[in-house]
């Protein structure tokens, strides 16, 4: 019962991990693949982040190769290419009827929420 | 005359000492009280000097130490965060509304006083756990007590059950203030994360009513949008006559942003029309903000559903140019069954969520998961109760009602997604609850949880006369004793 970030997993998808186009060729999936893992390798900070449509997402050595080997699976690829083909979220979820009303940043968290109780210690960071 | 009163007195405290004369905690508290106040007084008065100002704040010291400890704790000892001061303090002042549990109450304001320093230290949460685990009786202010510690462990999950456990409790069972600081906590778990429709049932739909989650959940009405919203000068006063007004007023202030509408048009299914765009309404309505928008949630699910179809021949076709022998088919199901993994986590967390899940549906899909899996917990829940039953083997107290707070909080989330499994529910937990119930009763002495466990039953027992017959008098003999 814990509240986690549920885009995670979608985040990581191959694609957007390797940073590449869903009709990229096989060769240039290795191609891109090698290329992060020898950046991260010498742990260049540059490629431990990368841009996905749904907000930046980090990554390490262990997710490419799994990037990697679930690419090599058609059937695979084919699933990870649904869910890549996603349209950019952009922008912040607001008002989706747009009716003027704003039921996104209005009725999203209270960060200080905490705080009205007196609470010093953040209980759940 | 004074000698035969004298011997009166003596012979009544001897009656009650040995235990013949039974009197209430909250008398006994109240006549000792008064006892030390008049003697204080006379004290000051004898020993008094000229200052009259010296005079008034030592009768002033008295009155606030004797009769008013609740708001010398709130305002003083705990902004203090001295969590030692603070039990002892408690202990010391006897507060009459605390004197059932005294001792968990006095770990309650430690705990409070603890929670004000910015890294609480592990000795003084053990400190307080030591003096939880040693009180007894435990009721309402213990079971805070616990859900205070856990939370000040970062257990979020096992303070949120047993603060819900609290904030349901029957006024017999727990103090208001100890209820108050159950529901606020919940309350601001809620908002924190931005699940107002959670604050808002909190706050409106309890047994009873406290100022600030009630002020925090007509806040929440006009956040959510919700048509019973009220109106802006309708909501002042409310704000107004509620505490914490000074950190409550940011989001007051985005409530009052919000404008209230009376006619709600049901929200139209978003508008996607190919497949990558209904992908991003579903990536939209998942995000933090509108994770708590079951409706939302619902149609963004739907739209991509409906838009499988559109992409099958594509899928075949990306299948052929990869040289896969497998169908289109086999990729749709995969595909609906990680749609059904990324939604299954959220209504497993908000249990709302699902409310507008349509029949046939993958959020239906995903609710049965959730169902079933909360199902497969009462059971191991309800056959750990019939083995420690038959073994006659307990647990201590505040584990106890840890493990009573696990099973109501999977019972509640079940019914909060699927209210017409109550006669399941109830024909699951009935007779291995209601005999552990008794077994506590009876076995060992522990009145107050068997009487949850009894009015909790009973609360479900709806179609069942006999068990509510039984239930019903389970929970008069429970009432002498607490």
């Amino acid at each position: 019962m814990t509240t986690g970030d549920p885009l995670a997993l979608w985040r990581s998808n191959p694609f957007f991990v390797l940073e590449i186009a869903t009709d990229a060729t096989p060769t240039d999936v290795e191609r891109a693949g090698q290329r992060l893992l020898a950046l991260l390798a010498v742990g260049s900070a540059n490629v431990q982040t990368y841009p996905t449509p749904l907000g930046p997402a980090t990554r390490d050595a262990e997710q490419v190769r799994q990037a990697l080997a679930a690419l090599r699976d058609p059937e695979q690829r084919v699933l990870h290419e649904l869910w890549a083909s996603v349209a950019p979220t952009g922008g912040p979820a607001t008002d989706h009827n747009n009716t003027g009303v704003c039921a996104g940043p209005c009725a999203g968290p209270w960060e200080e929420a905490e705080h009205a109780l007196g609470w010093s210690a953040l209980w759940a960071r | 005359m004074g000698a035969i009163a004298g011997v009166v007195i003596v012979i009544v405290i001897v009656r009650m000492l040995s235990g013949s004369i039974k009197v209430p905690p909250i008398a006994l508290a109240f006549g000792v009280k008064l006892g030390i106040y008049v003697f204080a007084i006379t004290l000051v008065q004898v020993t008094t000097t000229d200052a009259e100002v010296a005079t008034g704040v030592l009768h002033m010291v008295a009155f606030v130490l004797i009769w008013a400890p609740i708001p010398l704790l709130r305002w003083v000892v705990v902004p203090l965060r001295m969590p030692r001061t603070a039990y002892w303090t408690t202990r010391i002042s006897w507060p009459l509304g605390l004197t059932k549990e005294i001792q968990a109450s006095a770990v309650v304001y430690g705990a409070l006083a603890l929670a004000r320093r910015s890294h609480p230290s592990e000795e003084a949460i053990s400190w307080l756990e030591r003096k939880l685990r040693n009180s007894e009786p435990i009721h309402g202010a213990g079971v805070v007590a616990a859900g205070l510690l856990a939370a000040l462990r970062k257990d979020i999950d096992r303070a949120r059950g047993l603060f819900a456990t609290a904030d349901r409790m029957h006024a017999r069972l727990i103090p208001r203030s100890m209820r108050v600081i159950a529901r606020d906590w919940l309350v601001v778990d809620a908002a924190r994360v931005g699940n107002w429709q959670r604050v808002v049932r909190l706050g409106r739909h309890g047994m009873i009513t406290l100022r600030w989650s009630y002020s925090m959940a007509r806040i929440g009405e006009r956040l959510t949008g919700n048509p019973k919203a009220w109106h802006k000068w309708q909501l002042w006063p409310c704000f107004l006559w509620a505490p914490r007004r000074r950190v409550t007023y940011p989001p007051f202030r985005r409530a009052l942003r919000v404008p209230v509408r009376r006619s709600v048009q049901p929200d139209p299914a978003p508008s996607a029309t190919d497949f990558p765009l209904a992908l991003g309404s579903l990536a939209r309505a998942l995000e933090r903000a509108n994770a708590h928008d079951g409706e939302l949630l619902a149609q963004s699910i739907q739209a991509v559903d409906r838009n499988l179809d559109s992409v099958q021949e594509m899928i075949e076709q990306r299948l052929d140019i990869l040289g896969s022998r497998r169908d289109a088919g086999a990729v749709l199901a995969q595909f609906r069954q990680r749609l059904i993994d990324l939604v299954t986590p959220l209504i497993e967390d908000d249990p709302y969520l699902a409310r507008g899940a349509q029949p046939g549906s993958i959020m239906e899909q995903a609710v049965w998961q959730v169902r079933r899996r909360l199902l497969g917990d009462i059971e191991a829940r309800c056959k750990d109760y019939r083995d420690r039953t038959t073994g006659e083997t307990s647990l201590d107290q505040i584990a106890e009602w840890e493990t009573w707070a696990w099973l109501t909080n999977s019972a509640n989330r079940l019914l909060e997604l699927d209210s017409a499994s109550e006669s399941v529910l109830f024909q699951i937990v009935y007779a291995p609850v209601c005999n552990f119930a008794v077994y506590q009763h009876n076995g060992r002495k522990r009145i107050a949880l068997a009487h949850d466990m009894f009015i909790w039953l009973l609360a479900y027992a709806q179609g069942v006369p006999e068990a509510r017959q039984l239930l019903a008098k389970n929970i008069q003999a429970g009432i002498a004793g607490i």
